[in-house]
């Protein structure tokens, strides 16, 4: 089973980087493909960013923009078999006090893994889900960060890297 | 139009707002307020059929364009480049 990064997903959809076709074929491949909901939190962010091939779609679809910005989540995540798998409310307790798991987690691996933040809290969400029984091998990405992290992210989350070039 | 009793499990805080909801008059029972919690949290969720439907709807674009019509030219670069800020 794969943990896959946001932009692997984008890499797919964007027709001017060269890693896009290798993007795409990674997405269809068969096997338990895995996003946490910062990857859509991303996904949306791009897309809401769009705006002419929102207006666009909106039109043909006859929805609101909004809409059309989930439905196009929503169909993307189908189109490529990907499971969004949620953490729930969960929370730990740090030295600062009470803190949402992904934010506990991103900071407890903050030193060892040195990524930049967005980077940290997708190793935070996949080692979460890791606990709560989702068998995480591989982490796809096109982001070459992680795979210079590779070490240290098969010592802290027993996983490696995959990275699309 | 008729209706039913539908048996559901609730967790003790949930239950335990909802009693306060009917102690402090807002409804007349446990089952009032259940069914008008309800129709209030559906409401919110109306427009899900619309999406779902235009989901289906982009399937068949990519049938009539042969290709997945969600083009994000520069986004991976643009991803990328914000990463690299925080």
């Amino acid at each position: 089973m794969s943990y896959v990064d946001t932009s692997v997903i984008v890499a797919a959809l964007d027709p001017t980087d060269p890693r896009s076709q290798r993007a795409r074929a990674t997405l269809e491949e068969k096997g338990r493909k895995i996003i946490s909901e910062l990857v859509i939190a991303e996904l949306t962010s791009v897309l809401s960013r769009r705006s002419g091939l929102l207006s666009e779609l909106a039109g043909k679809l006859g929805l609101s923009k909004e809409l059309t910005e989930l439905a196009v989540i929503l169909y993307l995540l189908r189109r490529f078999n990907l499971e969004y798998r949620a953490l729930g409310t969960r929370t730990k307790v740090t030295v600062f006090g009470r803190m949402y798991a992904p934010m506990a987690v991103a900071t407890e691996l903050s030193p060892r893994l040195r990524l930049k933040t967005l980077d940290l809290l997708h190793v935070a969400y996949l080692k979460l889900l890791k606990e709560a029984g989702e068998p995480i091998h591989t982490l796809v990405t096109a982001d070459k960060d992680f795979k210079e992290a590779e070490e240290g992210l098969r010592d802290a989350v027993d996983v490696n890297v995959r990275l699309i070039e | 139009m008729g209706s039913r009793v539908v048996p559901v499990r609730l967790d003790r805080e949930l239950l335990e707002f909802v009693d306060e909801l009917v102690r402090l008059g807002v409804f007349s029972s446990r089952s009032e307020a259940l069914r008008e919690l309800i129709n209030f949290g559906i409401e919110g969720l109306k427009w899900v059929p619309e999406v779902v439907e235009a989901v289906e709807k982009l399937f068949e674009l990519e049938r009539e364009e042969g290709d997945v019509p969600v083009k994000l030219e520069g986004a991976l670069r643009e991803l990328l480049e914000e990463r690299g800020r925080f």
